[in-house]
């Protein structure tokens, strides 16, 4: 019997005997973890790779992108032997402190089988990590099955389906500051009045709800410490999403708060129009998302976790390799992921995308890995089984 | 009638044309087919009970047991908030007056329709759906049937992030209207509607990719259960049974559409029935609803979870095969009078065994606040989905949502139903309550709004 059927069958065994179910019990189901921490930024929308990661060697890049291609001269090339390959210029700060450092892992061409070009659709099947069926459960969700809700941590107003669990999902704070039950005066009545009332047990239902109030009120207590704390980062975090969200996160990573996932979503990479060039949509969100990134790896190495820490960083999906007549381009197939942290073997992984016409599918990046394969070495990082998160016969790359 | 003969009737258009009926928004919820096949079943089935048990009795069980106990205000309370989710000592007043069966009567009632609107009235007002539906639950007269279609709609679920908000607002709307009848109209219903059609990638199941989704999920999870059939009851059986069964698109809207050159001929084995309708493929669909509604197993499976919903979290087998048995002959009506009116509904064992689900905490937190309607002022829904957890339209998965149970609580979902308490309890500016601020019904043992914290205020 493995680890997760015997927990769920303690769980049945004790809600058979009529005992209160252990689910929010930390000592049931608190495995030790390895220290390690994943942290997933989503970039909704679909981010256009091509424009990210550019072949800018290729005579197809230029005539096919008129007015947003990236001169030769902004490009920040990569540098590796056989390709003409570079950052988009507004990734500076990715270049100088993580590519340059060998701690950046640049996967192209990325994606899934029999590729679906709706934001959804796409979403769920990253989520889920399974093309096949993707009205389930999150991909991290058998590892929080497996911990407690507060093994994974999502920044953000919507728990993302990777999070969710058969039996729990993890935690979802919108900002550090509003998980308290101490905010004003209403708040320290009702919080005296609950400690009031879970006092006294119950029996049945009731005395599961009043054991779930007890154990919320422990873990808003336990969260009290990151959030009362002044917190002072070695270097101060851009205030834009990122900013905002990667403080909360290294914030929590310095108070112990024993998540071993965090997950952000952050929009605006759906640019059907507008998308820009060397500046504009795409440039802005490109500068916001590697500042703060590197804001994050600063305090991180200052916290001495640098080494401990990967982030993944996804779209649901790319591009079309062609612009489109409003300045923009569509939705596409073939992405590109970064992998970035003081653990990671930097590099290329998947060589350069190929924009000839026979080498695109339908117009767009053919999906050349498949991102199942990035997720194994993030499972794998941080102690879980990468067969049991994303399915057998997906090799890691070998990233960490 | 010969279920054969309607077939061969109703089948002879059905193969030389694809079957198109465009769904215009003043034709009425339903994107339905001429192609009905009579279901002879269940008359037969109503049939063997007329014979042998003499009348059925109003709420279909024979020999049902019926609550004799007192029926006052506090039975009225427990009564109301698990049919409705809402509700206040006047309202309960008012119920224990008409008497046990009057009572349940009145709350089973044909559902209040709302008005109907097409996708341009969200879109050019800015209403929000999730708003629009907690208005109609807060101020319609029979909002049993709200918490009965909330049911339906996480069984028979949709996820508006892949079918759309309009599409989904149409199923529920659907669903309501069917709510209370029986449980082979809401079947058949759902199997066409575009929504599910959608959801469960039917529209591209073609006789050379069959797709499993619907067909899966159809024995899985709407109406057997698992275990109760057999892989290649899906892949051999149901999948090529529905392959055709896909939608058309016309002016915004999805409707039904059926593809006969899609659709895959040939014999077919569902739970050991045969299936092969050269003459009406698209009546095999149907067919394979038919065998599946002719099961005892279905309305076992269907019985089981409306009691985990209404009655208690872990029913009673002699409980579910009873409910199973009036669910089977007659109606879901049928169904929630005989449970409204069993003396077990009234133990103290039940009373409080069941847990809200954010959208009826809110709910009734608002009704007994004393709200009638969401104002535009105070979004109900980025409440519901950005910290009570549960987006009315967007169900987590295809299993639908946590029955009732504890299962719905995070840590941080349990606290933001504490913080909502501010937010329900205050009236936007220039508003206040409107009915009477009272949280009798709401909760068991309320004093005060700081009573609102609880374990009891999250119980039905």
């Amino acid at each position: 019997m493995n680890r997760r059927s015997f927990i769920k069958r303690s769980l049945a065994t004790a809600a058979g005997m009529g005992l209160v179910p252990s689910l929010f019990s930390r000592t049931a189901l608190a495995a030790g973890g390895n220290e390690k921490i994943l942290v997933v930024i989503h970039l909704f929308g679909g981010n256009d790779a091509i424009n990210t990661v550019i072949p800018y060697g290729q005579a197809e890049y230029a005539a096919y992108r008129p007015d947003i291609g990236i001169p030769t001269a902004n490009v920040l090339p990569l540098e590796v032997s056989g390709m003409k390959l570079g950052l988009h210029p507004a990734l500076q700060p990715l270049m100088d402190d993580f590519w340059h450092n060998n701690e950046l892992a640049i996967v192209t061409s990325v994606g899934y089988p029999h590729h679906n070009r709706s934001h959804f659709y796409s979403t769920a099947v990253w989520n889920t990590a399974d093309p096949n069926n993707t009205n389930k459960e999150g991909w991290l969700g058998p590892f929080i099955d497996d911990h407690d809700p507060f093994c994974a941590t999502n920044l953000g107003s919507e728990l993302p389906r990777a999070l969710r669990g058969l039996h729990v999902s993890g935690l979802s704070l919108d900002s550090i500051r509003e998980f308290d039950l101490r905010s004003s005066d209403w708040e320290e009545q009702l919080r005296s009045e609950l400690l009031r009332q879970i006092r006294n047990t119950r029996s049945g239902t009731a005395e599961e709800v009043r054991r779930a109030m007890d154990h919320m009120l422990r873990s808003v207590d336990k969260a009290q410490g990151a959030r009362d704390t002044a917190y002072d980062p070695a270097t101060e975090f851009p205030n834009t999403s990122y900013g905002r969200r990667l403080r909360d996160v290294a914030r929590l990573i310095k108070y112990n708060f024993e998540s071993q996932v965090y997950y952000a979503v952050v929009g605006g990479y759906d640019t059907h129009s507008d998308q820009g060039g060397v500046t504009g949509t795409q440039a802005t969100n490109f500068t916001n998302f590697s500042e703060a990134l590197s804001a994050f790896r600063t305090e991180m190495t200052a916290q001495g976790r640098w080494n401990d820490v990967v982030v993944l960083v996804f779209s649901e999906f790319g591009r079309r390799a062609k612009q489109n007549a409003s300045g923009g381009t569509d939705h596409g197939r073939g992405g590109v992921t970064f992998v970035a942290g003081g653990a990671v073997n930097g590099g290329l992984y998947g060589g350069e995308p190929q924009l000839a016409a026979e080498a695109l599918d339908g117009g767009d990046l053919a999906v050349k890995t498949d991102f199942r394969r990035v997720y194994a070495d993030a499972a794998g990082f941080i102690g879980a089984n990468p067969a049991e998160l994303v399915g057998p016969g997906f090799d890691p790359l070998g990233i960490v | 009638m010969a279920k054969n003969e309607a077939v061969i009737q109703t089948g002879s258009d059905a193969i030389t044309t694809v079957v198109e009926e465009p769904t215009t928004l003043s034709a009425g919820p339903f994107p339905t087919l001429k192609a009905h096949p009579p279901n002879a079943q269940r008359w037969k089935t109503a049939a063997a009970l007329l014979a042998a048990g003499g009348l059925l009795t109003a709420c279909g069980g024979l020999g049902a047991p019926t609550y004799r106990g007192p029926f006052g205000e506090r039975e009225a309370a427990h009564l109301l908030r698990r049919a409705a989710a809402l509700g206040n000592s006047a309202d309960a007043r008012e119920l224990a007056a008409l008497g046990l069966e009057r009572a349940v009567d009145k709350l089973l009632d044909e559902p209040n329709l709302p008005e109907e609107h097409d996708h341009h009235y969200f879109e050019d007002n800015d209403v929000d759906y999730v708003d629009d539906w907690a208005s109609h639950w807060l101020s319609t007269p029979t909002p049993a049937a709200e918490r009965l279609t909330l049911f339906w709609h996480g069984h028979f679920t949709t996820e508006a992030r892949k079918v759309g908000n309009w599409m989904s607002y149409a199923k529920v709307n659907k669903l309501r209207e069917l709510s209370l009848g029986t449980f082979h109209d809401l079947l058949y219903m759902i199997a066409e509607d575009p929504a599910m059609l959608i959801y469960l990638d039917n529209r591209y199941s073609t006789k050379e990719h069959p797709n499993e989704n619907w067909a899966r999920e159809l024995m899985e999870l709407y109406t057997l259960g698992v275990g109760n059939y057999t892989e290649d009851d899906i892949v051999k059986g149901v999948a090529p049974a529905f392959t055709g069964w896909s939608v058309g698109w016309d002016d915004g809207v999805y409707y039904f559409r059926f593809s006969a050159e899609d659709h895959a001929f040939g014999e077919k084995k569902v739970l050991g029935q045969t299936i092969n309708n050269h003459f009406s493929p698209i009546s095999e669909g149907y067919e394979v609803l038919d065998i599946i509604l002719s099961k005892k197993q279905t309305y076992i499976f269907i019985a089981t979870k409306l009691l985990r919903y209404y009655f208690h979290p872990q029913p009673s087998q002699q409980m579910i095969n009873a409910g199973a048995d009036v669910l089977q002959g007659g109606t879901v009506r049928d169904f929630l009078k005989w449970l409204f009116t069993h003396p077990d509904f009234y133990s103290d064992r039940v009373r409080n065994s069941l847990v809200k689900s954010p959208f009826e905490y809110a709910v009734g937190l608002f009704y007994a606040a004393g709200k009638r309607a969401v104002h535009e002022s105070e979004p109900l829904h980025s409440w519901l989905r950005g910290r009570l957890d549960q987006d009315p339209y967007n169900p987590p998965n295809v299993a639908g949502w946590p029955i009732a149970t504890a299962d719905w609580f995070t840590d941080s979902s349990l606290l933001q139903r504490l913080k909502f308490i501010d937010f329900a309890t205050r009236y936007p500016d220039g508003t206040g309550p409107t009915g009477p601020v009272d949280y009798s019904v709401f909760m068991d043992g309320a004093v005060n709004t700081l009573s609102l914290v609880a374990p009891e205020a999250q119980l039905l």
